[in-house]
């Protein structure tokens, strides 16, 4: 799977879930903080961890298992490509 | 001695200037704020001082012994038999530190409940009741140390070596009666390194007590034992709207103790140049459930949402995926948290059931977004988002009649009260400059985080200086005119 | 709040027009409700140190009532015999012996280099009291928290019982009482507690009230009624009886002359049932302790030149005028022998 690939899922549960079509303009740009822009709430957060699990049969340890990790676009596909030898 | 007792007034200048007319070293600073917080604890018990520095002991020797064990293992073999005895270690203090708060806390609500369920199928009492003596903030400063635990554990946070700071972050005297319950990323690292007195930081601490200390000293104390206490002591002698203005002052008196008090709290903190965290953040202007407990007691809700929630309903267990069931679980354990007694287990009941409910609601309203993008618009329209504020607020302000009701046949004559008939007989005369300072402050307050207050705010703060002193100088005259004179304790200092 | 940025200026100069706000408010508030200075022990003993009377006359707050008998002596002596009052506010005889033995002893006893009394003058104590006095420190709830012997307290004193007791609302008294001292002259410190200022500003801005003048006067009255005729019930609790005893056992042991009086009483608030139960047994059970101790007994409880009109709004303390006759009248009848005449005895 692509980077581009895993950015569209990412944006596409965002839209189901939360934004219904408005997740690109909500997210600005890929380095944007999730917090800092409302993107995603506590409850979103813990959502969105199984869902990457789900999704890209990943486990995220309790080390990572916090926001800093997952606060942007960018932050969660460099975490997924770590984890699943993606290809960029 | 508290935050709002005369007392403070001895006691802080003390601290203040030897704290900062000592050496600008950690060591130092620390010292004298452990020194401080023994003898701010002691004012209280002194025999029992001896139960948080034990609890102290052991989690700060755990910490180092997770940050010791199997580190830096290649073999795979060790490197496995050294997680199993940081598993074994983590589990037996924090067995060991929510035992303590369990024997102190929870052991007569058990014994109790437990005998009574004998008793109702016709048996003798089969556990002798104990009734301890609750260390001081043991429910706050057991939390700081489970939540250091697991960090350490799970590796987002390194174990302290210095036990000077460690304990200053256990039991720092500002945070000791009711919190916030402080996190070791945030607040330990602060401890580590000397502080410096800034301008800012001595201001913004100044504003900021005061700014509790009105909220706690004038306006719940106010309230209390004029408007509240009397009504709640004996319900069925009021009408129906002294009955609702009992809760409606209940709910100002709740949030004014408490936040007051965490703000005084935070400002201590800034004048000793360390920032404690937020605690609330207007938790009236809430428009869902979910908001209201991100708004409220925050540092609470966030240790329950860290270390409860998101653990369990991202785990491997029947609880993955499934906020609804996370919710009734945190908020069982949060209503047992605030006492142990059944009126609260019912309060965490219904707080978790309607959060629940309002999570499967909002799945049930985003398949209908994703279906009709109307029902996007909708819930960003202003009826709806009145009818969800008053939703909200309704709910937790009536939810506070089993919070502050001594029984929960108590707490059904004080609802079954409300839907009564009768005005306000018997609370009218109470109602004057007082009173209507205390709504007057409660709603300027909510109202300056709202529409064009943070202007009026930015203005305020714009004026010149001395504009803003005569004003300052006018709020300490009228509080020393108004706050009542005399001992009161917190409303969440039992817990 | 304000932000003090990277100066320490603004910061300072907000404080200083915040406390001089406060101090301009607290002046002008001096004119609705001036603060009304009362004697306190520790000020009682500074004087006592100071001077060397002939009597002292020992009691709660109504022992200031013979700080105007102290000055009419005076005059009547030209100076030789001086009363030294020393007020333990809230009274009880437990309170009372507690300050003989810690502040008025090591005084009365304190000797000079050749062995010698630094104060050889002392010839009368005076023990002025009341049916409280006699009734029990704990009012029934389990604790004491009234102002007590916290009020007699030093420093050392205050950390000795914080140490064994943590801090209590009784030994909390202590601080507030150093605060009042030490913000004598603050109307706005001083009025803590009595609510002066807020009556008096009503006051200014909508007249007085009589109708709720009257109301509570009527209220506070019945209140105080009751209190008095319920008092018979708890009369000469043991504990107080013991330090009544223990008293006056030191101060006959030093060899000085004891006088129990007994503190005038307003007219028009005692009922007659108070009159015949509690004031009268008090008074029978008090005679007879000091026939039994060869003390001199003054009851002023009805024998006194006062009106209803020389008591303050309390229904009782006694207003300064008030003080003033009661001082000639009491220097002419029962207690002319301070003056000289009659006296026996002397601190050994």
């Amino acid at each position: 799977m692509t980077r581009a690939d895993m950015r569209r899922l990412l944006i596409d549960w965002l839209d189901d879930h939360y934004h219904f079509g408005d997740a690109e303009s909500k997210i600005g740009s890929d380095d944007a903080s999730f917090l800092d822009k409302g993107v995603l709430d506590s409850l979103g957060f813990v959502a969105l961890v199984v869902y990457l699990e789900d999704t890209f049969r990943v486990t995220i340890d309790r080390r990572s298992l916090n926001r800093e990790n997952f606060d942007s676009v960018d932050k969660i596909l460099a975490y997924l490509e770590a984890r699943t030898g993606a290809v960029p | 001695m508290s935050l709002v007792g005369l007392e403070f007034a001895f006691f802080f200048p003390v601290v203040f200037l030897v704290h900062w007319l000592g050496p600008r070293r950690a060591a130092w600073q620390n010292a004298v704020l452990l020194l401080a917080s023994v003898a701010f604890y002691a004012t209280w018990n002194l025999k029992l001082l001896g139960v948080l520095a034990a609890a102290t002991a052991v989690s700060f020797g755990a910490g180092v012994l997770l940050s010791v064990l199997g580190a830096g293992e290649q073999d795979p073999v060790r490197a496995a038999v050294g997680q199993r005895k940081r598993k074994a270690v983590l589990v037996a203090s924090i067995v060991a530190e929510l035992g303590l708060l369990g024997v102190f806390k929870y052991a007569g609500f058990f014994a109790e409940s437990f005998n009574a369920l004998l008793g109702a199928l016709g048996m003798p009492d089969a556990l002798p009741v104990l009734r301890l003596v609750l260390p001081l903030g043991i429910s706050y400063t057991t939390l700081i140390q489970v939540g250091y635990l697991l960090e350490v554990y799970w590796g987002r946070a390194p174990a302290c070596r210095d036990p000077l700071a460690y304990s200053v972050f256990v039991g720092f005297f500002p945070q000791l009666i009711a919190g916030p319950i402080v996190r070791a990323r945030t607040m330990l690292t602060q401890y580590l390194v000397p502080r410096h007195l800034a301008p800012a930081g001595m201001a913004a601490g100044a504003g900021t007590f005061l700014l509790g200390f009105v909220m706690k000293a004038f306006v719940a104390d106010w309230l209390s034992p004029r408007v509240v206490d009397p009504v709640f002591a004996d319900p069925a002698s009021f009408g129906a709207g002294a009955l609702w203005i009992a809760l409606f002052g209940y709910a100002t008196q709740l949030f004014c103790d408490f936040a007051g008090y965490s703000l005084m709290a935070i400002g201590t903190g800034r004048m000793f140049g360390l920032e404690l965290p937020e605690n609330f953040r207007y938790p009236f202007l809430s428009k869902s459930l979910a908001e209201f407990w991100r708004r409220w007691h925050i540092s609470l809700n966030t240790w329950l949402f860290d270390y409860l929630f998101a653990p369990l309903t991202t785990g491997r267990s029947w609880f993955r995926g499934r906020a609804g069931a996370g919710f009734l679980v945190v908020f069982l354990v949060s209503g047992l948290w605030h006492g142990a007694t059944w009126t609260f287990v019912l309060w965490g009941l219904a707080h978790g059931v309607a959060l629940a409910g309002h999570h499967a609601y909002d799945e049930w309203y985003k398949r209908r977004c994703r279906a009709d993008r109307r029902y996007v618009a909708w819930r960003k329209a202003t009826p709806y988002l009145l009818a969800s504020w008053f939703v909200t607020q309704a709910f937790f302000v009536l939810t506070l009649i089993p919070f502050r009701a001594p029984s929960i046949g108590a707490a059904a004559d004080f609802a079954k009260g409300l839907l009564g008939l009768g005005g306000v007989e018997g609370l009218g005369q109470r109602f004057g400059l007082q009173a209507a300072a205390c709504v007057l402050f409660f709603v300027g307050f909510h109202l300056l985080e709202i529409g064009p207050g943070p202007a009026w705010k930015a203005r305020f703060l714009a004026l010149p200086v001395p504009v803003r002193g005569v004003f300052y100088g006018l709020v300490l005259a009228f509080l020393l005119v108004y706050v009542p004179v005399g001992a009161s304790t917190f409303i969440y200092a039992q817990f | 709040m304000s932000a003090g940025g990277r100066s320490w200026g603004p910061v300072l100069l907000t404080i200083l027009c915040a406390l001089a706000t406060l101090a301009a408010v607290d002046a002008a508030l001096h004119l609705v409700a001036p603060p009304k200075p009362l004697l306190e022990i520790d000020q009682a003993m500074d004087q006592y140190a100071a001077g060397d009377p002939a009597v002292l006359a020992l009691g709660s707050s109504h022992a200031r009532s013979f700080i105007a008998m102290d000055k009419a002596l005076s005059q009547r002596t030209d100076g030789a015999r001086r009363i030294q009052a020393v007020p333990v506010e809230w009274g009880k005889y437990t309170p009372y012996a507690w300050v003989l033995k810690h502040r008025i002893l090591p005084i009365l006893t304190e000797r000079n280099a050749s062995g010698a009394l630094v104060r050889p003058s002392l010839r009368h104590v005076l023990l002025v009291t009341e049916w409280w006095d006699s009734t029990a420190l704990d009012p029934g709830t389990g604790s004491i928290t009234m102002a007590l012997p916290a009020r007699a307290w030093q420093w050392g004193d205050f950390f000795a019982d914080l140490g064994e007791n943590g801090l209590t609302p009784y030994n909390q008294n202590f601080l507030q009482r150093i605060w009042r001292e030490w913000w004598s002259v603050s109307t706005l410190v001083q009025d803590r507690g009595y609510e002066n200022i807020t009556k008096g500003l009503r006051e200014a801005v909508r007249g007085k009230d009589l109708e709720a003048e009257r109301a509570s006067y009527d209220n506070r009255l019945k209140g105080w009624q009751s209190m008095v005729e319920e008092g018979a019930g708890h009369l000469f609790d043991p504990a107080q009886k013991q330090s009544l005893e223990e008293m006056v056992g030191t101060l006959q042991g030093l060899g000085l002359d004891v006088t129990i009086v007994l503190y005038p009483r307003m007219p028009g608030t005692l009922s007659a049932k108070a009159k015949e139960t509690t004031l009268r047994q008090f008074s029978d059970r008090m005679q007879a302790f000091t026939r039994d101790h060869r003390l001199r007994f003054v009851d002023m409880t009805f024998t006194n030149p006062l009106t209803d009109d020389d008591f303050e709004v309390d229904f009782d303390h006694v207003k300064p005028e008030g003080n003033r006759r009661l001082a000639e009248w009491a220097l002419d009848g029962d207690l002319a022998f301070l003056a000289g005449k009659g006296a026996t005895g002397g601190a050994q």
